[in-house]
């Protein structure tokens, strides 16, 4: 898809999202209006229940708004179908979450191998592709691996590469540093700053993780359904900084 | 190429040994059985399979080859005049009483072997040198499976209806699941039956010129008979009415259609629970797939990728086991048939059992919903 570089990775207005459970009606999200550029980890960070993991569903097409809309690359995601919207998460996204939900049959490379077998990419391609992906995350001499063999930062990292081998432009990263130690947490931060920064990815990224504030270009907080700030944190450098969301 | 449905199979194989397992014994349930049924009908339509006729005249509207009571001895004519036919024999059965020095009493059908020289001579598999035996006087050959049961040693005498016989010899696969065959000559059988001759054979087979179309024949020589006094049939077709026959009269059909059901209901239940288990097992990984843009046909094919493995272990275990059964069913003379087709159709039935369990378990995916990861 061919976008102007001034057009955001990902743009969402009035976002209103809510649960209903019986007779009662929870909001979740009330009015959230955000734009995350390519380049930038963007943290989205809150108390529990403040609606950040709902409002990453929204934002991935995995969950439809009540009202509002979502842009990705500058494409509507509103009008679209399941099938339409699988197509643009297939194109465009990668996901980390706080599991990394690895089949316990596979080793390193074929978790790698199998989303690009999957998602349609040139049988030739896939196994270089693959140990690429693999080699970034620093796990080249770990590929042969089974996830039961694997600790738990280097099934995170196996997660990451399965994400970032499709080359996404958006990656949404749900707690991805919350089951780590440190040693791993802070390695899983810097691949996830590296993504935005070489690959040029807007990445988003749920945390409680107060370790990642340090390492992120900005900081979204959110809380009961609004954003309550949105800050850039000056540690890390952006070519592509704007301000985008305030406060409401 | 990353085979995520066999490699899973191979990882977690105690997950799916109960469903192999299951698909094997439903596969074998049939095999096995209807091996013992085929086995069982060819036993029963010994005679009628190992003539060498290409027609059999039996008396008319009998259900099962053994019915046949008197074919006109006048028909013999008719059937002479028709330029089609070669040859043509009377053959006979009887049912008697076989009596050994050593107590042993037993029911018998004894078989008259068409002996005179010629197309229609002897049975398949029954070698010239016991047809030689048969010519002499009073001496009647048995199978070996039936000596124990008919309490008979080759050189031994027995009384068959009062009539005192010489066991002259033996035959290998000729054993009956009615009762034990006997096989004499026309001539001893007569003396045995205390047959006249009046009226006429119970049978007459024929043999055709192989030019002639043998269906033709038949409907010929049947119209030919304006007075209905015989029916005309190939070996074959006399097989499978004799085999309706019994399966209906034995109740053999019913029992083995209700197994087949049990066979269906319980490898459905058991590999589609195995396999809706392995599918809820990687519930969060299939949405994972989903999260990244696989579409949810594509996991459907995994799934029915999987079953169509599960179904493959199951016939490989199902023929292995069917191979040690027909090895013990050899050595203990039971007799069992294992066709090709047989084997094929059971093949197949496995598979549809592993394929509709694939398509049950199915539903679950629906449950891989990528959303719900991020709660």
């Amino acid at each position: 898809m061919l976008v102007s570089s001034d057009t955001p990775a990902l743009a969402a207005h009035g976002l209103f999202k809510s649960y209903s459970s019986g007779d009662s009606r929870m909001d979740i999200l009330k009015g959230i209006d955000l734009t995350a550029r390519c380049g930038e980890l963007t943290l989205l960070m809150g108390p529990s229940g403040s609606g950040k993991s709902t409002l990453m569903a929204v934002l991935a097409g995995l969950s439809r708004p009540d009202r509002g809309r979502v842009d990705i690359l500058g494409q509507p995601t509103g009008c679209l179908g399941d099938d339409e919207l699988t197509a643009i998460r297939l194109r465009h996204c990668g996901f980390i979450f706080q599991s990394p939900n690895l089949f316990g049959a596979l080793d390193a490379l074929d978790q790698v191998r199998l989303v690009l077998q999957m998602t349609g990419t040139p049988a030739a391609e896939i196994e270089a592709r693959a140990r690429r992906a693999l080699t970034e995350v620093g796990l080249a001499d770990r590929a042969h691996l089974k996830p039961a063999a694997l600790s738990g930062g280097e099934k995170q990292r196996v997660a990451i590469a399965r994400a970032l081998v499709k080359r996404p432009t958006l990656l949404f990263a749900d707690e991805p540093t919350s089951a780590l130690d440190r040693y791993n947490g802070d390695m899983v931060t810097l691949i996830l700053r590296r993504i935005a920064h070489l690959h040029r990815a807007a990445v988003l990224c749920v945390t409680h993780d107060s370790r990642l504030i340090a390492h992120a270009d900005r900081v979204v907080t959110i809380e009961d359904g609004r954003i309550l700030s949105d800050e850039r944190t000056g540690c890390a450098p952006s070519p592509d900084r704007v301000s985008d969301n305030a406060a409401p | 190429m990353v085979s995520l449905a066999r490699q899973t199979l191979v990882h977690e194989w105690k997950r799916f040994a109960a469903a192999i397992l299951t698909l094997a014994f439903s596969g074998l349930l049939i095999l096995v059985q209807v091996g013992l049924l085929l086995g069982q009908l060819d036993a029963f339509t010994l005679p009628v399979t190992r003539a060498r006729a290409d027609l059999w005249v039996t008396a008319a509207n009998i259900r099962s080859w053994d019915q046949s009571t008197i074919v006109p001895a006048r028909s013999e004519g008719l059937f002479w005049s028709h330029p089609a036919i070669r040859d043509v024999r009377e053959m006979a059965i009887g049912y008697a009483d076989w009596k050994t020095g050593n107590g042993t009493r037993q029911s018998v059908m004894v078989v008259g072997v068409p002996l005179q020289p010629g197309a229609l001579a002897g049975f398949q598999g029954v070698p010239a040198e016991t047809l030689a035996i048969l010519s002499h006087p009073d001496s009647v050959v048995v199978d070996a499976a039936d000596m124990d049961k008919l309490g008979a040693e080759v050189g031994g005498t027995a009384e068959i209806a009062g009539k005192r016989v010489t066991v002259g010899g033996i035959v290998h696969g000729f054993r009956s699941n009615l009762m034990p065959l006997v096989f004499a000559s026309p001539a001893s059988l007569r003396q045995i039956a205390m047959d006249g001759g009046t009226g006429g054979p119970p049978y007459f087979l024929l043999k055709l010129d192989p030019r002639f179309d043998v269906a033709t024949v038949r409907d010929q020589l049947e119209a030919a008979d304006t007075a209905d006094s015989y029916a005309i049939a190939t070996p074959d077709e006399l097989t499978w009415m004799s085999a309706r026959f019994w399966l209906e009269e034995s109740g053999a059909g019913t029992s083995f259609g209700f197994s087949m059901l049990l066979a269906l209901l319980v490898g459905v239940g058991v590999t589609g629970q195995t396999l809706r288990g392995a599918v809820i097992a990687s519930l969060k990984e299939y949405a994972t797939l989903r999260a990244l843009g696989v579409r949810v046909g594509q996991l459907r094919a995994i799934v029915l990728e999987q079953s169509l493995w599960v179904a493959l272990a199951g016939n490989v275990a199902m023929f292995a086991i069917a191979a040690a059964l027909c090895g013990v069913a050899w050595f203990l003379d039971i007799p069992l048939v294992m066709s090709l087709w047989l084997c094929a159709v059971t093949s197949l039935f496995v598979t549809a059992i592993a394929c509709v369990s694939g398509l049950l378990s199915l539903s679950v995916l629906y449950r891989s919903e990528p959303a719900d990861l991020l709660r």
